[in-house]
């Protein structure tokens, strides 16, 4: 049985018992006490009767007596009359009031003599009051019949006064005995219940000892199994395996020990187990440090040897007697010193043994030591992670002596580094004189343009002037001279050729002039001027001098075919001509039949834009971007039989100078179809320009598309949240919203639903940037997955804006009842070449650089990360169309 | 009277281009020619014979062009002489400069002989 039961039991016991004692002994003083109060009471009723019934006879008394006295005064009638009835009716009452007390027979709780007696008394009392009663009724007949002086009469109302005395003697006694049977029953309650309080108190005070004792038994039986387990589980804990714990009995106590001891049984066997394996192990240890091949000293932290190897004995030759464990390193050491075995310690040994302790105890650097028989030995210390100290010594003669080998080569070799590095040192100075050097020529180089500038154009003047006055003497003067045809014929021919001379010499100073040009602009040494220029003016202005180059061109016509009213740009008029001029002679160069037509209008983009389109024999895809190089010039095939013409340097000006002013310039062509040449500019007044809304929570990414989209000549505004992208919206009607998805606040779904919903908003495009890759369907018009590359971004926000001469082709994935595609020429103008997913790959592998339009549904079925891997397209999502919303194409340009 | 035309320049080649497309002046109308080889010797002719016209070279030994135009132009009896500027320069700046100092032309080179013509007339009104 557990102990704790058992404490259980006990307890239980003790306090049914404790209970038990004070219920009877309260039960009994509550018995005694109810039948007390009995008693008193009916003492008490008796008492009050008693009382009453005397009051009564009293009363009676009054009556009769008074009956007596006022006879005379009333007459025995009138006296009769009166008294009579008073009389019986006093008596009658305390009469009744006996016949209640013997009624009640409430007296069988009293004790027998008690009840007996007052039974008794109330006989004789309902006795003494019938007689009472007759005596009264005779004196009353005598008074009538003898009168009262009758001696019959007086001795009646003798018997009468007589039986009165008895009845309230006995009244009275009645009253006396009541209250003495009152005060006994107090008398004998106090008693019976002071007995039960102590009968109370001594059982409980016993049941107390009981369990007082009952504690102890247990507690002593406890205690004595705590100490035992205890004492028996410290001596475990200090290492007596052997201790068992002692406890027979077949509680928790028991069973503890039980456990104790196999535990202890265990632990001892894991003891043996371990100790076995150490030693195993131990023995394995020391075998394969002995059969190491490098000599193995293992000291504890108080330098003491704890083990030395057979090789360490083998190295230390003739110390084998003090290589055993215990011996400290200050003995090996002086021991081996003073044996002669290294020679770095013959003559020294003190200092060497001192220097072998440092190095011991500071864990020195690896030394080599030369040893008394040739050899030598390296010798290295570690420290272990418990403090001791490991010393391992190698024999290195072999090493050693090929050292000595390399030591010779590396010696040359050393001498070798040497030279080569005198000649690099050498070369460094020379790199750095000609670094030197490069920097004068830099500056030489500007000086010498600056004066080409002179020192060229002085004898171009004098060879151009002078050509010029002898054709003209020659013409006037010469030709009227040559009468004979073959004079003529040869003074022609002069004439032709004084003309060569002068159109060479112009050439040459064109190139003179863009060479100049050019460089200054590249050095940064030109003077850019910012002034609102009025293109209008430079177009009618460019097209009036032109116009004197078509001369030899009979069949092409110059045109002004579209010319808007355009904001200002901010640039230099003179230099806008120069590239007008330049854009409109090429044009014209290149233009046999047809026409060069001028256009300036405000784009889609809100740039103000040039157009010089020719029907002239075009460009060539590959040269369409190289034509802006210096030097280059399209179409030279053959560069012996085709004259280049122009200096090659008036496109690579004008890129120059329209970058300069924020503007772009780019070719357009088709092979022997013709040419565009497009310029576009930033008007001077930013409002002009289209607006676009940039929603983004990160600043970083709002910064980085505000500046692409700047750079792309839009306004631009930016907002952090959706709310905000929605009172911008309202406020600013932005021609396009560039929409992030995830946003604190509201986010990028509800702004775009929200924006949706409001009719004047619904129609601004949305581009989707965001980096949730499942975000088609946010309901934006197209969707970037960021990390945004720049040319994407930029020719989404092209395309959504409807800028109807996007630079770059467009190829649209699926055909015209391809999902979505109906949208398409509204969003990217007349350039859209539709395919298939094999086509689409064909063109790219031919080499295609656009834009690729996928419409969402078909962007499943492509390879889409390898499509937007590739860095010469740009791939544009194009998400479904809900069917309740109409497709927008209204946004072109 | 006879107008005076004045040539300054140190390349001799200019001067003698300059001289022979004059000429025709020469003989069309009362003209005369002057030639000086640096500034000191053209302001020194400027002074002493008030020409009408001065082609004036700028990078010239001994005295620049703007220095001879400025000197010339301060000189309240020499504010009427026409001096066209002619240079191989043809930077805006210098452009500006040269005018600022009150010529009334900026040719730069190489320059056209029927150009050179056409302003010598203008500028002489004739």
């Amino acid at each position: 049985m557990g102990v704790v039961r058992k404490f259980a039991a006990a307890l239980g016991s003790m306090l049914v018992l404790i209970l038990l004692v004070a219920a009877v002994g309260i039960a009994s003083l509550f018995v005694l006490e109810k039948k007390a109060g009995d008693i008193v009471a009916d003492s008490m009723r008796l008492q009050r009767l008693a009382l009453e019934m005397d009051s009564r006879l009293q009363l009676a008394r009054q009556a009769e007596r008074d009956f007596r006295q006022r006879i005379n005064d009333l007459g025995l009638a009138g006296a009769r009359r009166v008294y009579v009835p008073e009389f019986s009716q006093r008596l009658g009452e305390a009469g009744r009031n006996a016949a209640w007390l013997r009624d009640m027979g409430r007296f069988g709780n009293a004790p027998g003599d008690f009840a007996a007696d007052t039974a008794a008394r109330l006989e004789e009392l309902s006795a003494s009051i019938e007689r009472y009663g007759s005596l009264f009724t005779r004196v009353v007949d005598l008074a009538g019949t003898v009168g009262v002086e009758n001696q019959a009469f007086i001795r009646a109302h003798g018997e009468m006064e007589g039986e009165y005395l008895r009845l309230t003697s006995l009244v009275r006694q009645m009253a006396t005995a009541a209250t003495d049977r009152a005060r006994d029953a107090h008398q004998e309650i106090a008693r019976s219940s002071g007995l039960a309080r102590s009968m109370l108190i001594a059982s409980v005070l016993l049941a107390l000892m009981l369990a007082a004792s009952i504690i102890s038994v247990i507690h002593r039986t406890v205690a004595r199994s705590v100490v035992l387990l205890s004492s028996t589980a410290t001596e475990l804990s200090l290492g007596n395996l052997e201790a068992r714990a002692m406890v027979d009995s077949d509680d928790e106590f028991g069973r503890l020990a039980d456990s104790i001891n196999g535990m202890a049984h265990r632990i001892t066997a894991l003891v043996n187990d371990l100790e076995g394996r150490a030693a195993m192990a131990s023995d394995r240890l020391v075998e394969a440090i002995d059969a190491i091949s490098e000599g193995f000293l293992l000291y504890d932290h108080r330098e003491r040897l704890i083990i030395a190897n057979t090789m360490a004995k083998e190295l230390f030759r003739g110390a084998e007697r003090v290589l055993r464990p215990g011996a400290t390193v200050e003995e090996v050491c002086r021991h081996v010193a003073e044996s002669g075995l290294f020679l770095n310690a013959m003559g020294r040994e003190e200092a060497w043994v001192r220097e072998r302790l440092e190095r011991h105890r500071t864990l020195g650097p690896p030394v080599d030591e030369p040893l008394s028989d040739g050899r030598w030995a390296l010798i290295k210390t570690y420290r272990s992670g418990r403090g001791e100290t490991v010393v391992v010594v190698t024999d290195i003669t072999e090493r050693k002596r090929a050292a000595d080998v390399l030591a010779t080569r590396n010696s040359n070799l050393e001498d070798l580094v040497r030279e080569r590095t005198k000649v690099l040192v050498e070369k460094a100075m020379e790199l750095r004189e000609a670094n030197t050097r490069l920097m004068e020529l830099d500056e030489l180089k500007s000086a010498f343009l600056s004066s080409v500038s002179h020192e060229l154009r002085t004898p171009l003047t004098s060879l151009l002037g002078f050509s010029k006055i002898i054709r003209r003497d020659f013409t006037k003067v010469f030709m009227p001279l040559a009468d004979t045809g073959e004079a003529r014929r040869l003074g022609e021919r002069i004439q032709s050729n004084l003309e060569i001379i002068g159109s060479e010499g112009e050439r040459l100073t064109r190139l003179i002039n863009d060479v100049l040009d050019l460089s200054r602009i590249e050095s940064g040494r030109e003077d850019w001027r910012f002034t609102e220029v009025n293109l209008a003016g430079c177009v009618n202005r460019a097209v009036g001098a032109a116009s004197g180059l078509l001369a030899p061109k009979s069949q092409v016509r110059l045109t002004i075919r579209r010319m808007d009213p355009v904001p200002l740009v901010h640039a230099d008029q003179d230099r806008i001509h120069q590239v007008l001029m330049n854009l409109l002679s090429n044009a014209i160069k290149f233009t046999e039949f047809g026409e060069v037509a001028v256009d300036l209008y405000l784009d889609g983009q809100g740039m103000v834009r040039l157009r010089v389109e020719d029907t002239g024999r075009g460009i060539r895809r590959r040269d369409i971007e190289q034509i802006f190089d210096k030097f280059h010039q399209a179409h030279r095939g053959d560069t012996l039989t085709e004259k280049p013409s122009g200096t090659g340097l008036g496109l690579a000006i004008s890129r120059q100078i329209i970058e300069h002013y924020q503007g772009r310039i780019w070719a357009e062509s088709r092979l022997g179809r013709g040419t565009i040449m497009n310029v576009t500019l930033p008007p001077a007044d930013p409002s002009d320009r289209p607006l676009v809304l940039v929603v983004d929570d990160d600043p970083a990414t709002r910064d980085y598309l505000s500046m692409l989209l700047k750079r792309e000549g839009y306004g631009v505004h930016a907002a952090c949240d959706g709310e905000q992208a929605l009172v911008l919206a309202a406020r600013r009607r932005p021609a396009l919203i560039s929409m992030d998805i995830l946003m604190p606040g509201m986010g990028g779904r509800e702004a775009i639903r929200a924006l949706r919903r409001d009719g004047r908003l619904a129609d601004i495009p949305i581009l989707v940037v965001s980096v949730m890759d499942a975000c088609h369907d946010a309901g934006g018009d197209a969707t970037l997955i960021k990390p945004v590359n720049a040319d994407a971004f930029i020719g989404a926000v092209h395309a959504l804006i409807g800028d109807s001469a996007a630079p770059r082709p467009v190829l649209a994935l699926g055909g015209a009842a391809g999902p979505g595609t109906c949208r398409l020429p509204g969003l990217c103008g007349e350039s859209v070449t539709r395919c298939s997913v094999d086509e689409l790959w064909a063109m790219l592998g031919d080499g295609f650089e656009g834009t690729v339009v996928v419409p969402e549904a078909m962007a499943d079925s492509l390879d889409l990360p390898r499509l937007c891997g590739m860095g010469s397209v740009q791939v544009l999502l194009l998400p479904d169309t809900p069917a309740d919303t109409p497709a927008k194409g209204t946004h072109s340009g | 009277m006879a107008k005076k035309i004045l040539i300054v320049d140190d390349e001799v080649h200019i001067k003698m281009l300059l001289e022979q497309t004059l000429e025709e002046l020469e003989d069309e109308y009362d003209v005369e020619l002057f030639t000086a080889s640096d500034g000191e010797e053209g302001l020194a002719f400027i002074r002493g014979e008030h020409p009408d016209l001065v082609f004036l070279d700028i990078m010239m030994p001994k005295m620049n062009g703007y220095e001879v135009c400025r000197i010339v132009m301060e000189d309240e009896g020499l504010r009427d002489v026409k001096i066209i500027l002619l240079t191989a320069k043809g930077q805006e700046v210098d452009r500006k400069q040269g005018l600022e100092l009150g010529a009334k032309m900026y040719m730069t080179k190489p320059f056209d002989p029927d150009e050179i013509l056409k302003v010598s007339k203008d500028m002489l009104g004739l």
